[in-house]
């Protein structure tokens, strides 16, 4: 026979925020980046956009379902968007016959999501990155190698050529509405293993 | 570390919930399968028919909506999308340009995602409307969802505190 128990609310006895249910998600957090970044890249290589989500695991053996979504725009090029564990040093979310990492030109390499053009909603205009971004999501599990506390942070690599990518916003960066900020933001969910 | 064990966890008051902090209590989900598309020629934020609603049990929750829907600019003039999400008649994105875009192109038709995820703290136990809001860039109609048969989908994930 199965055993029920009846109650309002559930609390952990050392710390009433720490509850574990094996399977269920226990604990949400989120992160957004504010305002508008510039960032100058180089051809084949990456770099780190600030946009950063840590969490702190309640259960011994985490899974983290992870949902990112970025805006960005590019001056002129190719730009792709990847999340990596800076805890432990490697990649997330990404298709499994991406074979390099981001320290070169040559080679697949690990994306999240994109990449995408400079071509923004002026396209007819000479410096159409000067107006709007792209919106690019990307969602999936991923199991860590240990409960430490995790940080995730979302990095630009610049897919074929150098030059600057413009994360939250885009180039010109006037106080006119085509050069608005946009919503930029990581959650991470616990699923408690 | 204490440890129980149970087969079930129900709420001892009815339709009450059983808040444990930190955990994802309940899930609405309003999945749109029948003919839900609007054109917009609006340049501001204007509805469409992509909606869900959820109760919060408790005031002090905090709601994870995911919007899954897409957007057609209509090859009309390099038109784009910009698009938001509203509480009520409230826009949370508070920017012109809202939370998820769709670039205009000038030669060629864009039909692209619109996908909105925010994490909400609504402040209350009375039924709360969340609604996808799209707008032209240029005043030329666009069509939210891209097509006719198009499901869209609104997810809401309460979590305790």
């Amino acid at each position: 026979m199965a055993s029920v128990l009846k109650v309002d609310q559930l609390q952990g006895v050392s710390n009433a925020n720490n509850v574990i249910v094996p399977g269920g998600i226990i604990q949400v957090v989120e992160q957004k980046f504010s305002g508008r970044s510039v960032i100058n890249g180089t051809y084949g290589y990456a770099n780190g956009t600030g946009l950063k989500c840590s969490i702190t695991p309640k259960s011994s053996n985490p899974i983290y379902y992870v949902i990112s979504q970025i805006q960005y725009t590019s001056a002129g090029f190719n730009a792709g968007y990847f999340l990596y564990d800076n805890t432990n040093a490697q990649y997330l979310l990404f298709n499994d016959q991406s074979t390099t990492p981001w320290n070169g030109s040559s080679g697949r390499k690990y994306l999240s999501s994109g990449g995408l053009g400079s071509q923004g909603f002026n396209y007819q205009g000479s410096n159409a990155d000067d107006y709007g971004n792209s919106s690019r999501t990307a969602s999936g599990l991923y199991t860590p190698p240990n409960n430490n506390t995790l940080e995730i942070e979302v990095f630009i690599g610049n897919m074929n050529s150098n030059g600057n990518t413009y994360f939250g916003g885009n180039e010109s960066n006037q106080s006119a509405a085509y050069d608005s900020y946009s919503h930029c933001s990581l959650v991470i969910m616990e699923i408690a293993g | 570390m204490s440890t129980l064990s149970v087969n079930n966890i129900i709420e001892k008051t009815t339709n009450a919930g059983v808040k444990i902090p930190g955990h994802v209590i309940q899930v609405v989900q309003n999945n749109m399968t029948g003919n839900h598309r609007v054109v917009i020629s609006n340049t501001s934020f204007t509805a469409t028919n992509v909606t869900g609603t959820i109760t919060p049990k408790f005031s002090t929750s905090k709601i994870l909506v995911m919007v899954t829907c897409t957007g057609n600019n209509n090859q009309t003039n390099g038109t784009g999308i910009h698009a938001t999400l509203y509480r009520g008649s409230t826009d949370l994105s508070a920017t012109s340009t809202g939370f998820t875009t769709v670039e205009g192109r000038t030669v060629e038709r864009v039909m692209a995602p619109l996908v909105v995820t925010f994490l909400d703290s609504p402040a209350t136990t009375s039924a709360v409307t969340y609604t996808l809001y799209a707008k032209s860039t240029t005043g030329s109609g666009i069509e939210v969802p891209a097509h006719t048969s198009t499901t869209s989908t609104v997810v809401m994930m309460e979590i305790a505190q």
